[in-house]
């Protein structure tokens, strides 16, 4: 028993400091103000739900950028929705069965979630940036402007873009291997009885692999309020505020907070309101999926 | 056996990942005493603080500093990152060269020591008669004022004066003519295709026939240049009939646009103006407003408190900031392709600039910070390693003065704003083993302001600090020509440190710095040199006013 106790107890206080510890920091700084004097000291004051109250009013200010934000966030979850999750189940399919160039597509799919993130930023904004342009010029004879330094229309859908590729890694991974564990004599019973790819798809692997999308689905929930989109690493603190996003946003109020500790208490106030819409959510979502479960298993 | 030889690859990987990564062919000298010092290894590198260090641990050889122990060994630990302040208090580092970190935060929290008594005792150690102190005050600008808390402490001693401008290829404005002769000076107003007359052109070496430039005078080291926006807006038409593009500058850095646009606003409203928007206290003379499109002054000065501070986003200064800022980014000519690109990084932009006489496509100008030369070294060495023509010592570069506003404005002094995140400090730390450094880093500190070091500064870097030193002009005359722009900047001009240590200011840091204080309209539009594509000066101008009102209640 002693040994178990020795084992667990240093993960035990790091836990209890760095996690718990900070969490309820959070949470009292978020009722805070703080003011440096001219001395150099400072004085920290409880203002109520001041914060937050801020916080919520930048939301529903007229183009703020915390509203952007929030519009843009529900975007980029869309598309991970409606885009990213069903093309990466008929890439997961077509690798599972191991049509013409499998391998190339899951070499080149999985590529992003390999490299370092930087790498692969540096590399997109350069193919972006210069050889579009220049391919534009020598194929169309047009001049324009890099993608990720022209019109905001432009940027923003290529960072969509980038966003739905690189985002497609581990899943596609983790898709496929469950398709592969369906056993093969439903698929051959299916074919049998004159399936079709397609209604294969629909039908049999959707529903089996169903436990595995769901958890995916599930998951991919608190990113709505943390996804940065890649922004940081593509613009660094000054992306245009009409293409930030939630996770991009409050990155921003702790980098801020970090050089100046009057502004942590705004960014904890920030955080804590988000994680309050995240854990209705969150649970409303399972609630939901749980109803869809087709509820078959092999 | 396949398994097991990847398994041994893979775990020889990881191993060679835990060896550090920092090899040093020093080792502690432990019949020395130890004297460790922090550096952010950043745009004015150490090479600098090299120098120092061989002179003062020389200096101090046969001093013993503890029992048992002879002369002093100075360890920097160069990094490009800056540490928080609870990592600095449980470091053993007894010096910090920082930058961008918050001074009054940092004494708030106890991470900075006291050095009051350092900075007030004469240096006689080494021959001065003057204190650190001393210095600052006979250098004569705001400095000091930033530094010193309220009750008359000093935590930090200001260390350079890096700014952002517009540096220019000095032989490429040689190569294409583009210095302006006194012919151009005394054309007639609004004359047509100046661009086009050789006669108002010339390629420098005639000095006797060089336009006297914004500060009025013949002979001085701004002749031939631009001296007013109206000057600079036809110099960039004849960049472009010589076939150069006239701007690059940094996508991924392009806070330096603004950086630049804020000492446009610096430059015109001098020293006592530009301080109202810190010191929140004086009368501001030049508050205008856009009436039919034309920007008016008020007629009578305005009372400043911290009550209508936001009245300062009114100063002419920034309009002509906006509208020179406009003349540029709305036209694609006057800059090049990959100046918006975030994948052009501060030194891919260095490259670009140096690189592009080469590619038959010369760029006049880089935005960039008065550092930049030292931070392209590798460029500099990799380009004179194929022909030393093109080697940092052959290239001559230089700091454009700005060009004024308005024509009335030309013979004023240029005031900039110089770093005011920039400095010095003493570990507060009360653990022995900072605690038995002291007396080495206050000789330290100390010693690296004497003349001698500061001239070494300026010598290595090409920049200089915020304090009272000078050169010979023989000494002068030997550094690059880079070097003598930026000491002209400093000795004959002004610059000053754009903060204050008022509760309001230091609370809000954020708000004040030189990017939001200066071009911030809205929570989403922070960039001028992306917005003014969009919109014009002047409803830039109506829009910042807007933005600083409303928010100033919360600023409270």
């Amino acid at each position: 028993m002693w040994f178990c106790i020795a084992l667990v107890i240093l993960p035990m206080i790091q836990f209890a400091i760095f996690y718990v510890g900070v969490n309820i920091n959070s949470f009292v700084l978020a009722f805070k103000k703080i003011t440096i004097y001219e001395s150099g000291s400072s004085y920290t004051m409880w203002v109520g739900f001041d914060n937050f109250k801020r916080f919520l009013s930048e939301i529903f200010s007229d183009g703020g950028a915390l509203r952007y934000a929030v519009v843009n966030s529900l975007i980029h979850y869309a598309v991970s929705i409606l885009i990213n999750i069903p093309l990466l189940l008929l890439f997961a399919f077509y690798i599972y069965k191991r049509h013409f160039g499998h391998k190339v597509f899951q070499i080149m799919l999985y590529l992003p979630t390999i490299f370092s993130t930087l790498v692969m930023v540096i590399s997109f904004s350069y193919f972006v940036d210069r050889a579009v342009p220049y391919l534009g010029k020598i194929l169309f004879g047009k001049e324009m402007s890099g993608l990720l330094s022209g019109d905001l229309q432009a940027r923003y859908i290529t960072i969509l873009f980038y966003g739905t590729w690189s985002g497609f890694g581990s899943g596609l991974l983790m898709y496929a291997s469950a398709m592969r564990r369906i056993p093969e004599s439903v698929v051959e019973a299916a074919k049998l009885d004159g399936c079709s790819p397609i209604r294969e798809f629909l039908t049999i692997s959707i529903p089996l692999i169903y436990p595995t999308l769901s958890t995916f689905l599930l998951v991919s929930i608190p990113n709505l309020f943390r996804a940065q989109g890649c922004l940081f690493e593509f613009y660094g603190t000054l992306a245009d505020g009409r293409l930030q996003t939630l996770g991009y946003y409050m990155y921003l109020q702790i980098l801020s907070g970090s050089k100046n500790i009057a502004d942590l208490p705004y960014a904890s106030a920030g955080g804590l309101i988000l994680t309050a819409v995240a854990i209705p959510l969150t649970l409303g979502a399972r609630k939901l999926l749980n109803k869809l479960d087709p509820e078959v298993s092999y | 056996m396949k398994k097991k030889l990847i398994c041994v690859g893979l775990s020889l990987l990881t191993v060679f990942s835990c060896v550090a990564c920092r090899s040093t062919s020093e080792q502690i000298d432990e019949t020395r005493s130890q004297l460790y010092v922090f550096n952010y290894d950043a745009g004015f590198g150490s090479d600098w603080l090299k120098t120092a260090i061989e002179r003062f641990e020389a200096k101090y050889a046969d001093t013993s500093f503890e029992a048992g122990k002879q002369g002093v060994q100075v360890w920097v630990d160069n990094q490009i990152s800056i540490p928080d302040n609870n990592t600095v208090k449980g470091q053993n580092n007894a010096i910090y060269f920082l930058e961008e970190k918050d001074y009054y935060e940092g004494i708030s929290q106890g991470v900075y020591k006291d050095i009051t008594s350092w900075m007030k005792e004469p240096l006689t150690e080494y021959g001065e008669t003057e204190s650190i102190e001393d210095k600052m005050y006979a250098y004569g600008t705001t400095f000091p004022d930033f530094y010193k808390t309220s009750e008359g402490k000093y935590y930090a001693i200001p260390f350079h004066e890096g700014f952002w401008g517009i540096n220019y290829d000095v032989d490429l404005f040689g190569e294409k003519e583009l210095f302006m002769t006194t012919a151009f000076e005394e054309k007639s107003e609004g004359a047509s295709h100046a661009e086009s007359i050789p006669a108002y052109w010339s390629n420098g070496k005639e000095k006797s026939n060089l336009s006297k430039g914004p500060d009025g005078a013949a002979g001085t080291i701004d002749d031939g240049l631009p001296a007013t926006y109206d000057d600079f807006y036809v110099l960039l038409d004849r960049m472009l009939v010589r076939g150069v593009t006239p701007f690059h500058w940094s996508g991924k850095s392009i806070r330096y646009t603004t950086n630049m646009m804020y000492n446009l606003w610096v430059d015109y409203e001098g020293e006592e103006q530009m301080m109202l928007n810190y010191r929140m206290n004086g009368n501001a003379t030049d508050l205008s407003t856009i009436d039919g499109g034309a920007l008016v002054t008020d007629e009578t000065p305005l009372a400043i408190t911290q009550a209508n501070g936001y009245e300062l986003q009114r100063q002419a200064g920034k309009y002509y900031a906006l509208s020179f800022a406009q003349k540029i980014v709305t036209d694609k000519r006057y800059y090049n392709d990959l100046a918006y690109s975030p994948s052009e990084t501060h030194k891919t932009a260095q490259a670009t600039y140096l690189y592009s006489g080469l590619n038959g496509s010369p760029v006049a100008f880089l935005i960039d910070g008065s550092y930049w030369q030292r931070e392209a070294n590798a460029i500099f060495t990799e380009m004179g390693a194929v022909d030393e023509s093109y080697s940092r010592a052959s290239r001559k570069f230089g700091m454009l003065p700005f060009p004024k506003a308005t024509a009335k404005k030309v013979g004023e002094k240029q005031t900039i704003a110089g770093g005011a995140g920039s400095y010095m400090v003493v570990n507060g730390s009360s653990s022995a083993g900072v605690t038995k450094q002291m007396e080495m880093a206050k000789l330290f500190i100390q010693y690296i302001h004497t003349d001698e070091i500061l001239k070494v500064f300026t010598e290595n870097t090409g920049s200089t600090r915020p304090l009272d030193y000078d050169f010979t002009e023989a000494e002068m005359a030997a550094q690059p020509y880079y070097t003598q722009t930026i000491w002209n900047l400093h000795k004959n001009n002004k610059i000053i440190c754009p903060w204050a240590n008022t509760s309001l200011i230091i609370s809000n840091h954020d708000e004040f710095n030189d990017q939001n204080n200066g071009f911030k309209y809205s929570s989403v539009q922070t960039t001028p040199f992306e917005y003014l594509k969009e919109i014009s000066a002047e409803e830039a101008f109506g829009k910042l006013y807007d933005y600083k009102k409303n928010k100033w209640p919360q600023l409270g």
